[in-house]
């Protein structure tokens, strides 16, 4: 059995050798996945449930349960993918679960204000980026959590409408629409941004196709944008109820 | 906003950009996009907006929060490496003890199991020292060769105060028959101390486990179950039973996420092959 090895040892290896590695009982090779994909796995957190606690409570809960059923792991994606698929259940079936109580939108200032008293571990964050992403955040909180989630699945996380859907367990219309409700309620508050030239890229192209087409590419750094593409575990829905 | 009456509602243009709206629709929005400048510039507003939200930095994750998961994956860790040393020798917790026998037996007879531990029907033990007969090392000849090393083993561990014949009474696995597999499973769930039920909704938030074993063909399950068999794969979840009275091994597992069913599926393995006994979904507690 494999046990304990330097942790430069880990570092070289890839995300599935690190899965082989742990399944194969090294006990630091999961925290080496995870050190590779945590800002990810924090921004859909945030994101979509704009709240620090719960989203905190949500990546923790759902890296533990990662960890615990990495053997369900089929490597027919990637890690990452895997990763970030578990932690957006698990935000999903947090946000679903509050959903019992009134979906009143938060105060914006009072997230922002929470979400701006806890800077992050890194100074590699400019001032812009944080303003940009704090302006983001604002914003997604005004929106209800079914528009905010479509919206930040499909537009933020990559997800196909198709793979969003099945996340949301709701038709594919349905996610339309609410990407389309969640944009218009979005344009206006948002619209600093691209007057601002806070960071869009050039918005010279007016041609829906071609804007879409390159969103991927202009914003993919280190993410699994389009990676959670097939996957055939996932053709029987991995949500139930 | 103070817009003129007649330009389309940004709901509608939002649809428009998206593509959900019907011929006469559209070529009405069309119409005004030609027309008017401030439509035209709403609508491009919103066809880039994906990629402006795209582009959204992402925010590192907080070194509080860092360190709250570091400290969680540290103690699966530390769980797993104290699961698996307790396994190999035959030191398990409290609650798992009486799985040891079973495991012994398990040992050659090429069963494994994952799946909660948990105790059943410990009233009665104590008044039949002839227990021991319904442990599968007994009951079964072609396990018995196994038993005399690997209990001389836990002999040891256990401070050698314990004979064979007690740790196997005390720890004899639970009865199930086929005919009441379910309402069995569901009696050895409630009856679990509370440390083995949160072992249980551990594996249970799996929502991917609870697909994939339905729809594996035997023999897939036992590749995945025999890396556990080597003790390559450590599984804190494994519990001996007796099926209709023969050796076998019982895997509760499912999904919490929506409440779904568990499911339990008795099953016992021959080398790589796994034949499954009885699968059935259950509603747990």
């Amino acid at each position: 059995m494999t046990r304990s090895r330097p942790p430069d040892t880990l570092a070289v290896l890839d995300d599935r050798e690190l899965m082989s590695a742990h399944l194969a009982g090294d006990p630091d090779a999961f925290g080496v996945i995870v050190s590779r994909h945590r800002d990810r796995m924090w921004a859909v957190a945030t994101r979509t449930l704009g709240d620090r606690e719960e989203a905190a409570d949500a990546v923790q809960d759902a890296l533990v349960s990662a960890y615990r059923r990495a053997d369900t792991y089929r490597g027919d994606a990637a890690v990452s993918t895997w990763l970030h698929r578990i932690v957006v259940n698990a935000c999903l079936d947090r946000v679903r679960r509050t959903r019992a109580r009134p979906s009143e939108p938060l105060p914006e200032h009072q997230d922002h204000a929470q979400i701006l008293g806890h800077r992050a571990h890194g100074a590699q964050d400019t001032a812009e980026q944080t303003e940009t992403r704090q302006l983001v955040l604002a914003a997604l909180r005004s929106l209800t959590p079914e528009h905010r989630n479509a919206l930040v699945l499909v537009d933020m996380e990559g997800y196909s409408v198709g793979e969003a859907a099945q996340l949301l367990g709701c038709p594919t219309g349905t996610v339309k629409s609410r990407c389309a409700r969640a944009r218009a309620k979005l344009v206006p508050m948002l619209s600093e941004l691209r007057d601002g030239g806070l960071s869009p890229p050039d918005t010279s192209g007016r041609d829906p196709a071609r804007e879409r087409g390159n969103r991927s590419a202009s914003t993919s750094v280190s993410s699994p944008r389009r990676a959670p593409a097939s996957a055939p575990e996932r053709s029987g829905g991995d949500h139930r109820g | 906003m103070a817009e003129p009456i007649r330009r389309p509602e940004v709901d509608v243009l939002a649809d428009y950009v998206e593509g959900l709206l019907d011929d006469d629709a559209r070529a009405q929005v069309q119409r005004h996009i030609a027309e008017d400048p401030d439509t035209a510039a709403l609508v491009a507003e919103l066809e880039t907006l994906p990629r402006l939200l795209a582009a959204t930095p992402m925010e590192p994750m907080p070194a509080d929060v860092v360190a709250r998961v570091d400290a969680a994956l540290a103690r699966e860790s530390q769980d797993r490496a104290a699961a698996s040393a307790a396994d190999r020798v035959g030191g398990l917790p409290r609650h798992r003890r009486w799985l040891v026998p079973a495991m012994a037996a398990a040992a050659t007879a090429g069963i494994i199991a994952i799946a909660a531990p948990v105790v059943l029907d410990r009233g009665g033990q104590d008044d039949s020292l002839d227990g021991a007969a319904d442990a599968p090392a007994a009951q079964e000849g072609r396990t018995a060769a196994a038993s005399p090393e690997s209990l001389s083993e836990q002999e040891d561990d256990e401070g050698g105060s314990q004979s064979p014949e007690s740790l196997e009474q005390t720890d004899r696995p639970p009865a199930l028959t086929s005919a009441e597999f379910a309402s069995q499973v569901k009696t050895l769930y409630a009856d679990a101390e509370p440390a083995t039920k949160e072992d249980l909704a551990v594996t249970a938030a799996d929502p991917q486990t609870l697909q994939q074993p339905l729809t594996l063909p035997a023999e897939r399950l036992g590749e995945r179950v025999a890396p556990v068999c080597d003790g390559a794969v450590e599984s804190t979840f494994r519990t001996a039973i007796l099926y209709d009275g023969e050796s076998a091994y019982l895997l509760v597992y499912g999904s919490p996420v929506g409440g779904g069913p568990q499911q339990a599926v008795a099953f016992r393995c021959q080398g790589d092959e796994a034949t499954i006994l009885q699968q059935q979904p259950i509603d747990l507690p």
